[in-house]
This record gives C-alpha cells, sequence and structure tokens, in this order.
C-alpha cells in the first residue's frame, strides 16, 4: 500500500514555545485510509495537522527537524500554494478562511488557482452542494450563514479541489448531530468510493469512532498509531460506549453502538429515576418572546420558558433553529421584538443577573494572564457584591496550573474554560453558555460538566446551548428543544432524547430510552 | 426590521422638508444692513474693466477687514458680490467674476486686490482681504482682469477718498443724502435714534466711470468680452437656465428645481424602504 | 451585476459628490446611494457598512464644522466649512454603498495578473472594514455579558485587545487558507466570470454618463455646483443637474443577483 502521509522524526517548537510541540513523531498514513487524530486539548493535534501541507513550518517559523511527505512530495521543498493540488486542509474556524463572498464562488476559489477547466469546475461545484447538503445556500453570502452550514462549506471548498489527502481540525466541531452523521458519511464515501485519505482530528468520538480505520492518539507532542480500539483504550478515553465497556469491566471494549449491543448485555428493567434535585423558585422567566435581526426574517417564535433554581438546561435543536438568538435574549444583550424575560421582578442585567460565555471565547480574552482575565471581571463588579474567589474558580475548572499563562496562548479548549471561569467570576446566578464544546476534549468536558452542575446545586442556574447530546447527557436537569425558533420539546433528557433518533444519546441508542450515561448503565449492570 | 424602514423614510422625510422649507419661503435669507455709522467711511472702488464704481461705505467700527469693507457696501449700496474659499477670496463683485466656489477658476483673470496710496495711486495687496484692515478714510480697489501681480494686473481708476466721500455734514441730523451730483454716501444710518430721518432705501453710488477707454492694456480683454458675464465661458444648455444668473435673490431658489429635488429625496427614500422590506420579507 | 460595473458607480458617484457643495445635489446623492444599497446590498455584516459609513460621513461634517469654531464664528463660515464637510461625508456614503453591495475579493479577481498582489493588498484592506465592524460588535456584546462594559478609556482594552487580536489571528488563518488552496500558484482559471450584463453597462454607463456632466457643469460653473455661502444665499437647483443623479440610482431598479 502507498503512503499517503509519511513523517520521520519530526520535532517542531513554535517561535515562543518552551517544550516542543512535536517531538520525534514518526508516522505513516497508508492511502485511502480514514485516520482519526486524538488526545487530550492542548496536545498537539493541530500543529500535527498543520505539518501534513507545510503550514507548520512554513507560516509559522519556529524550529523544525525531520521530514514530512504528502503522496511522495516533502513539505520543506514545497510551499503549502504547491501542494494545494494534493493535500487540502480546512482549519478549526472556517468562517475565518473564507476568501470570497458568495458560497458558490467560495467553492471554486481552489480550482481557480489550480486553474481547473471553466466546464470542470462547474460540474465539481455542482457536485459538492450535493454531497454536502448545501445547494440551497449557493447564492448566500458565506458570512449570513450559521456556523454549521460555514463548515460544510469551508469542507466543500477544500474537497472541491479534488486533493489526494484532506485534513481536517475538528470538522464537526459546530454541527448539529445529524449534520455530523451527514459530514461523516459523505467523508467515508470518499475514502471508500474514490481511494481518498482523510486525516481528521477530533474530540466527539462518539461521532466518529465507527467511521475511521487507524486512531493516532497524541499526547505532550508525541504520537502512537494503530487500530483505533486499541489507540483509544490506552488513551483511557473513548465514546460513551467504550467508557461503559472499561467500567464494566467488558473483555473487548466496543467503539460503537453496535459492538456494544454485540455483546449482549444489557441492563435489567427499566432505569430507576435518577434523582432530580428539587426544583426551586423560578429565576428567569420568558414570555411569548420572539425576536428577529435588522432584516432577516423572524428567529424566535413565541417562547415561553423558566429557568429554575438548580437546573441545568440544555437547549438544542438543529443548525439555525434560534439556539444563539434565545441565549441572548436571556442574557438581556438582544432586545426581543415581543414578549420579555425578566428575573422575576425586573430585566436582566448581564454580568449581574446572568451571564454569558460567548461561541467564540477568544472575544473576551483580554489579558496577558488567565487569572489576570478572572481580575478583570472581578474589578467590573460592583464594590458591594461580594467576590468570588478567584483561585476557587480556576481550582474548580482545574485550570490553575495555567494561571500565569497567556490566555491565548493556550488549546482552543482550554481557552473554552478560561473563558467560562473568567464569566463565572461575575457570580451571576443564571450562567448561560454558547456552544462550549468547541476543542473540549472528554477529560475537560467532564470537568465543565461538574462546573456546571455545580454552579446549579450552589443556588443558581445554567443554559448551555449545544449540539453535544454526551454532554446534554452527562449534565442537563432538562433539555428543550427548538426548531424553527419554537420550542417543540421540555423535559428530562431521559424523555427528550430517548424520545429522538437523532438527538439519541449512544446509551439510550444501545440500551433504550431513560439510560444516558455509562455510569448509570455500568451501576445497572453490577 | 420594518421599524428601520419606517425611520429611514422619516429621516428623508425630514430633511427633504428641512432643506424644501425656506424654498418654499418659510424662512426669509435676507440679510438685514449693516448699521452704518456715518462719522467712520472708507471708498470702495469696483472696476469690472467696463465700467468703475466707487462707493463711500461707512464702517460703523474703527477697522473692519478688507472683505467687511464689501458686505458693507452690499448692505448698504446692494452691490452684488460672492467670497470663495469660506471668505478668503473675492469671486464675483458686481456681476462680474467667478460664479462657482473657486474664485481662480478663470486664471488669469480674477479680481485684483488694490489699496489707495491716500493719493489716487494704488500699491498691489499681497495679502488676503479677509486679513487685511481697512481704516476710516482709506481707499480699496478692485479690478477684474487679466495679470499674476502689480506689474502685469490692471489698476482701478485713480481715486481718493475725497473723490468718493462727501465732505461730513456739520450736524449728524441733517437731511438725508441723496446721492446727487459728484458723490453719494450711503444712505445713512437706519439706526433711528441716531439719524432719525434718514431711513429709507439705500440710494445707488453716485461714481461711475466708464473704463472701456482706458488703457490699451486692459481692453484687450474687454474686446475679446465685451460683457463679461458668469456665463460667458459658454451657451449653457436650456436646460439649466433656472440656476443661471449671478446672485438671485433667495426667493429665486423656489420653482422647479427644489420641488423636483424634494420629490427626488422622498422617492428615492421610499423606494429604497419598500425594497429593503420586500427582500426582507422574501428571506 | 459585474464588479467593474460597481468600481464605475461608486468612482463616478464619488467624483459627482467631489464637484459639488450644494447640499440639493448631495441630499438627492444620499438619497440615491441608499436606493442602489437597499436593492444591491449583500447579507451579512458587510450590508452594515452603509450605516456605518453615514454615521462616520455625519461624524467628519460636525468635526469639520465644529473646526470653524477655532476662528471667526459667522454664519457664511459655518456654512461653509458644514457644505464642504458634507461633501466629505457623502463620498463616504458612496464608499459605504460600494462596501455593502460588492466582495471584495471578487473586485480582486478581476484584476490583471500582473497586478494580483497590489489588488490582494487592496481587497484585504476594503475587507477590513466590515471585518472589523462585526468583530467590535461581537466583542463589545460579548464583555458586556461578562459584566465588563467598555465606555471609559480604562475599559478601551477589553475591546481593542479582543479586536486586534482576533483580527491579526485571522488575517492569519485567510493567509494560510488562501496559500493552502493555492493562491499565488500563477496560472488560473475563473469560475463562472461575470458577464458584463446589459444592467451592468447601463450601471456603469449612466454612472460615467452623470460624473461627465456634473464635471461639465463644474469646469462651466453651471448649475450653482457651489452655492455662495458669503453672502449666504440659498442654493440653487438646476432640474437637469438633479435628473443627473436620479439616474445615478439606476442600478436599484437591476434586479440583485448573487449575495
Amino acid at each position: 500500500m502507498t503512503v499517503a502521509l509519511a513523517l520521520t522524526e519530526v520535532s517542531f517548537t513554535y517561535p515562543e514555545g518552551e517544550a516542543p510541540a512535536l517531538a520525534d513523531v514518526t508516522l505513516e498514513v497508508p492511502e485511502g485510509i480514514f485516520a482519526l487524530a486524538t488526545g487530550p486539548t492542548g496536545a498537539g493535534k493541530s500543529t500535527l495537522l498543520r505539518t501534513a501541507n507545510g503550514l507548520v513550518p512554513h507560516f509559522t517559523g519556529g524550529t523544525f527537524a525531520g521530514r514530512v511527505r504528502v503522496a511522495g512530495r516533502d513539505t520543506l521543498a514545497h510551499a503549502p500554494r504547491e501542494l494545494a493540488d494534493t493535500v487540502a486542509f480546512v482549519p478549526q474556524d472556517p468562517a475565518a478562511s473564507f476568501v470570497l463572498d458568495r458560497v458558490e464562488d467560495e467553492l471554486a476559489y481552489g480550482m481557480e488557482n489550480l486553474a481547473v477547466p471553466p466546464e470542470r469546475m462547474r460540474r465539481r461545484v455542482e457536485e459538492m452542494l450535493d454531497l454536502l447538503g448545501i445547494e440551497p445556500l449557493r447564492d448566500r453570502s458565506v458570512r449570513s450563514i450559521s456556523g454549521g452550514e460555514r463548515q460544510r462549506v469551508a469542507i466543500g471548498a477544500a474537497l472541491a479541489a479534488g486533493p489526494r489527502v484532506l485534513v481536517l481540525d475538528e470538522p464537526t466541531s459546530q454541527l448539529d448531530p445529524q449534520g455530523a452523521e451527514d459530514v461523516m458519511a459523505a467523508l467515508q464515501r470518499l475514502v471508500h468510493d474514490h481511494g481518498m485519505t482523510v486525516l481528521l482530528a477530533e474530540h466527539r468520538l462518539e461521532r466518529v469512532a465507527g467511521f475511521v480505520d487507524m486512531a493516532i492518539g497524541v499526547t505532550d507532542g508525541s504520537v502512537e498509531a494503530g487500530e483505533p480500539g486499541e489507540v483509544l483504550a490506552r488513551l483511557g478515553g473513548g465514546p460513551p460506549v467504550a467508557r461503559l465497556g472499561r467500567l464494566a469491566g467488558w473483555n473487548r471494549v466496543p467503539l460503537t453502538v453496535r459492538e456494544a449491543r454485540a455483546t449482549g448485555m444489557r441492563p435489567l428493567g427499566p432505569p430507576s429515576a435518577r434523582s432530580v434535585p428539587a426544583l426551586g423558585d423560578p429565576l428567569l422567566i420568558a414570555r411569548g418572546l420572539a425576536a428577529g435581526y435588522d432584516d432577516g426574517p423572524e428567529v424566535l417564535r413565541r417562547i415561553d420558558l423558566q429557568i429554575r433554581q438548580g437546573e441545568v438546561v440544555a437547549l438544542m435543536g438543529r443548525n439555525g433553529a434560534g439556539k444563539s438568538t434565545l441565549l441572548r435574549c436571556l442574557a438581556g444583550s438582544m432586545q426581543p421584538t415581543e414578549g420579555g424575560v425578566r428575573v422575576p421582578a425586573r430585566a436582566p442585567r448581564p454580568g449581574v443577573d446572568v451571564a454569558l460565555c460567548p461561541q467564540e471565547p477568544e472575544s473576551i480574552l483580554f489579558n496577558d494572564t488567565v487569572e489576570g482575565e478572572i481580575a478583570a471581571t472581578l474589578a467590573a463588579l460592583d464594590s458591594e457584591r461580594p467576590h468570588p474567589d478567584p483561585g476557587e474558580i480556576l481550582d474548580r475548572l482545574r485550570i490553575r496550573a495555567l494561571a500565569r499563562r497567556h490566555p491565548r496562548d493556550t488549546s482552543a479548549g482550554q481557552r473554552l474554560l478560561v473563558a467560562t471561569a473568567a464569566v463565572a467570576a461575575t457570580g451571576a446566578p443564571i450562567l448561560l453558555l454558547d456552544e462550549p464544546t468547541r476543542g473540549l476534549d472528554p477529560g475537560s468536558k467532564d470537568r465543565l460538566a461538574a462546573f456546571l452542575r455545580d454552579h446549579a446545586a450552589g443556588g443558581g442556574a445554567v443554559v448551555i446551548a449545544t449540539h453535544d447530546v454526551e454532554l446534554a447527557a452527562a449534565a442537563a436537569t432538562r433539555v428543550v428543544m427548538l426548531a424553527g425558533g419554537e420550542l417543540i420539546a421540555d423535559g428530562t433528557p431521559g424523555q427528550v432524547l430517548g424520545d429522538s433518533h437523532v438527538f439519541a444519546p449512544q446509551m439510550t441508542r444501545a440500551f433504550g430510552p431513560g439510560w444516558l450515561t455509562p455510569e448509570q448503565v455500568a451501576a445497572a449492570l453490577s | 426590521m420594518r421599524e428601520m424602514t419606517r425611520r429611514a423614510a422619516t429621516l428623508a422625510i425630514a430633511v427633504a422638508m428641512a432643506l424644501g422649507a425656506p424654498a418654499l419661503g418659510v424662512l426669509d435669507g435676507t440679510v438685514a444692513p449693516a448699521c452704518a455709522a456715518t462719522q467712520q467711511r472708507a471708498a470702495l472702488v469696483v472696476d469690472t474693466g467696463t465700467q468703475a464704481r466707487s462707493y463711500c461705505v461707512a464702517l460703523g467700527a474703527a477697522a473692519v477687514s478688507g472683505t467687511d469693507l464689501i458686505r458693507l457696501a452690499h448692505a448698504q449700496y446692494g452691490l452684488d458680490y460672492r467670497l470663495g474659499y469660506g471668505g478668503r477670496a473675492v469671486c464675483r463683485l458686481d456681476g462680474v467674476g467667478v460664479d462657482g466656489g473657486d474664485c481662480f477658476a478663470d486664471f488669469p483673470d480674477y479680481w485684483g486686490y488694490w489699496h489707495g496710496d491716500g493719493s489716487g495711486g494704488w500699491t498691489w495687496a499681497s495679502a488676503s482681504a479677509a486679513d487685511w484692515t481697512v481704516h476710516p478714510g482709506d481707499v480699496e480697489g478692485w479690478q477684474w482682469g487679466t495679470g499674476e501681480d502689480a506689474t502685469t494686473h490692471a489698476m482701478p481708476p485713480g481715486t481718493t477718498e475725497e473723490d468718493v466721500c462727501p465732505p461730513l455734514e456739520p450736524s449728524p441730523t441733517a437731511s438725508p443724502v441723496g446721492g446727487g451730483g459728484g458723490g453719494g454716501h450711503g444712505g445713512g444710518s437706519p439706526d433711528a435714534s441716531d439719524s432719525p430721518g434718514a431711513a429709507g432705501p439705500p440710494t445707488p453710488p453716485a461714481t461711475v466711470t466708464p473704463t472701456a477707454d482706458r488703457a490699451p492694456r486692459d481692453r484687450v480683454r474687454g474686446e475679446a468680452t465685451p460683457t463679461p458675464t458668469p456665463s460667458s465661458t459658454g451657451a449653457p444648455p436650456v436646460s439649466l437656465a433656472a440656476a443661471q444668473g449671478p446672485g438671485p435673490p433667495p426667493a429665486d431658489a423656489g420653482g422647479a428645481g427644489p420641488l423636483l429635488a424634494l420629490a427626488a429625496v422622498i422617492g428615492l427614500g421610499v423606494a429604497g424602504s419598500i425594497v429593503i422590506r420586500r427582500r426582507t420579507a422574501a428571506s | 451585476m459585474h464588479p467593474g460595473a460597481w468600481i464605475t458607480w461608486a468612482t463616478c458617484a464619488g467624483v459627482v459628490a467631489f464637484t459639488t457643495t450644494n447640499p440639493w445635489y448631495l441630499v438627492v446623492l444620499v438619497a440615491a446611494s441608499w436606493f442602489v444599497y437597499a436593492a444591491h446590498r449583500v447579507e451579512g455584516p458587510a450590508a452594515r457598512s452603509f450605516r456605518v459609513f453615514l454615521l462616520f460621513g455625519l461624524v467628519t461634517m460636525l468635526v469639520r464644522t465644529a473646526l470653524v469654531f477655532f476662528g471667526t464664528i459667522d454664519a457664511a463660515s459655518v456654512a461653509f466649512a458644514a457644505l464642504e464637510g458634507a461633501r466629505l461625508a457623502v463620498i463616504l456614503v458612496v464608499f459605504g454603498t460600494f462596501n455593502a453591495v460588492t466582495d471584495p475579493f471578487g473586485v480582486l479577481r478581476l484584476a490583471p495578473r500582473r497586478f494580483h498582489e497590489p489588488a490582494l493588498a487592496a481587497a484585504l484592506a476594503l475587507s477590513i472594514a466590515p471585518r472589523t465592524i462585526a468583530s467590535v460588535r461581537r466583542v463589545r456584546e460579548a464583555q458586556a455579558m461578562r459584566g465588563i462594559v467598555v465606555h471609559r478609556w480604562r475599559t478601551l482594552p477589553a475591546l481593542v485587545v479582543p479586536v486586534l487580536e482576533t483580527g491579526m489571528e485571522e488575517a492569519m488563518t485567510l493567509a494560510e487558507s488562501m496559500d493552502a488552496r493555492g493562491h499565488g500558484r500563477g496560472r488560473r482559471s475563473r469560475y463562472r466570470p461575470q458577464p458584463w450584463t446589459s444592467a451592468g453597462i447601463a450601471t456603469a454607463m449612466t454612472a460615467v454618463a452623470a460624473a461627465g456632466v456634473f464635471v461639465i457643469a463644474s469646469a462651466r460653473g453651471l448649475g450653482d455646483l457651489h452655492p455662495s455661502t458669503d453672502p449666504l444665499e440659498w442654493p440653487r437647483v438646476a432640474p437637469a443637474l438633479v435628473g443627473t443623479i436620479i439616474a445615478v440610482a439606476i442600478p436599484g431598479v437591476f434586479r440583485r443577483s448573487g449575495p
């Protein structure tokens, strides 16, 4: 088998980095393979991916040793642009990578640079529109479409140029479960039917484990590659079914729902009702909420919602369902066109009654250190209000080790935790989080979930807009489902997620409604 | 979104009305004539190249600027003028000169600025009239003609203050000056307490000197354009006629032009709002 | 519409604005720009640039007028400064309209190959305004949500640092993305080159004609393009010139295609 991507004794240190981001990495990805790079946040996955087309070190500088060959071509001898016909790269934030404005033009941009004949470009653009289900967007502006749609356009734009190797950094992080499933299926088809090589980094293993042929575990700059089951077992991670397998002590740790079912192990009887904490007083009341943007159509329609003390509410729904808009209305940063939001007696004051962690954590980070970031929030508080202890917040999110680091020198997942800490430092009882899962590894996700549960248990409430069904299953006490700006389901995670094909977590898929987390199932099995 | 389009339409109409109101006679742009103190006077000579007029201007202060002198002559005698560059240059006097914002658009023809030397001669002004101080008894001259400096630009006819301003009456309560014979003294003060009998329209200046028979140097230009008017640079299209003619009174600002402009602003504003609303509804 | 039509439109509308300080013509030109903007603005944050530049223009006009108060204050000089300021403001509005109806990188693709690099720099520069507008809004809102309201000098870093750093990171990502997608390989082909439609030709031609009329009127001193401010006179209006500016709004009646 030919080798699509080969790294030989690669070491790399960023210009101002202290420790090497990659340390003596040797790796071969054969052609026609679907490979997954995974590992804790900040371990060097993005760096590894960026060596594949020479962005590291051509764009980064730094100290590079060893050799990377992609389809036989040395990335040191060839600039990224010369490798554009061989390898395509989709970065973590697709919005920043768009060059042109119209979706259709963006899809064709790479082909134009490769001087693909116009007729062929035309055909391939149409193919991409169909393959990724973005045909209705062809005339739209890439700035006006939703995050999930952008991710699909970015993938289409990379694929259109017809590369042999496709490298993607967290391609499903902003996609709803169905959208993620569609993208993964499309990638698998490219691998199976066209012999393409795909290398992707992903934290949400439940979405990808069933598709990949090979896993590359990245920890602290070193890698180990191999069969997905083995690698994930050694990393101690894996999707919820794998976690269940380890918790229950199964011989063969499953990677997919199907494999978990095949073990024949099933909990007896329906799940015992989860101990739901007694609900407190309503903290936030939305009545008849309708909202829209300047000149767009209505995004929210007559939403009635009450958030009570002690609740962790997961706000779910497909891309563009109105989740972010609802959060902005709840936070008081957007004026609804009808209806209103109260904390019971008055309108919510941002930073006092409610605080929101934005989708891009980078938009609030401005200090030189992580602890400075917390201090900045505290400095803005009214002096008579009780100030939370900054150290305690860092401890609860387990990022005290980062206290003196520059927030922007941390990984995407770490930045999210820092931003969450900075927002939580307001001491606002109601905490809102918009898609807090980009770059978040399972370990960090557990910490975040525990932090949110603690916050709610301590007399507050949390609303979290997310596509991550496993996070909702693990952390939420209540799930609210939106579709087309309307509230279509509201209940416990067991009720709402158990009743859905698309939003069901792995445990529900494997063992039926009501089963949500591996811990719950493992307890029932033993 | 509807809110926005409505706001835009309201704004468009408000702006249009603000612009339109004066044109419809709601506001009056006429400037009240300056109060002329009879004791302090200076002479102003305006030579268009075909004829020279002199004005005995009451200053109303111990010192005014060269451009203020023109403004005072406008207030007291109705001298037509237009300044440019924010009041720092003279574009048009007595219907002659440039009718745009650039006073030197007709260069090398422009309004040359001279100071009288007290004995009928002239010295070339080196500073802007806005920065020059005119004192009682001074003579100021303006000449429309060719030439870059004192040696090449034509001069107004030699004039002294006494040529223009008649001897002062012994008593300020004397009868108003009728502007006969050899010298017109400004129409007196409109201030009734100062000179009760002086109220009345300013009289035209007395001294008018045809200059067509002066030095040949001056007449070269005069022959080429016997009647220098602002539109002398070419025959204007008929449709532009509404905007023609130097300095018409404010009432002339009405008529078809402003109405058309108003209609255009409202029409385009409302049409734009409708288009936006439609696009919004469609999306 | 062909990007070239928009370049022509914006240049010519700018020339019209440049040749006059007559508020009548300037206001009609703003209305014409608004109509064109309404019909052709793109989706997304770039569409805001009309309003942003309108505001920016008004501020420019106020500042220009306020400068008068350092010198002699009279109606004439205030009016003169206000009209000069208004002309600048309207040029900015035209630029804002151009920004709101076109894609700067679409304009970039028109550039001949040897001018590709300068055109790229220009396109990047053009795209900075809408990107920054979007970024400032996002960061302000996000910071307010953690209780940091940016309204004083002391809190300014909370806005400026994320905007600049995110801007730098985005610019880096864009540069990487362009390179990784083969930008600058030399030979390139064109995907569905936008044809010069009759709408585009009509837009460009009316704009050129309008600019021509104003340049001629300006050279000949016709139409009271610069109304007298000293003496302060009510500006006169030539119906033909109003009609000419209405013609500048012609692209607004064509159907919009694309984003």
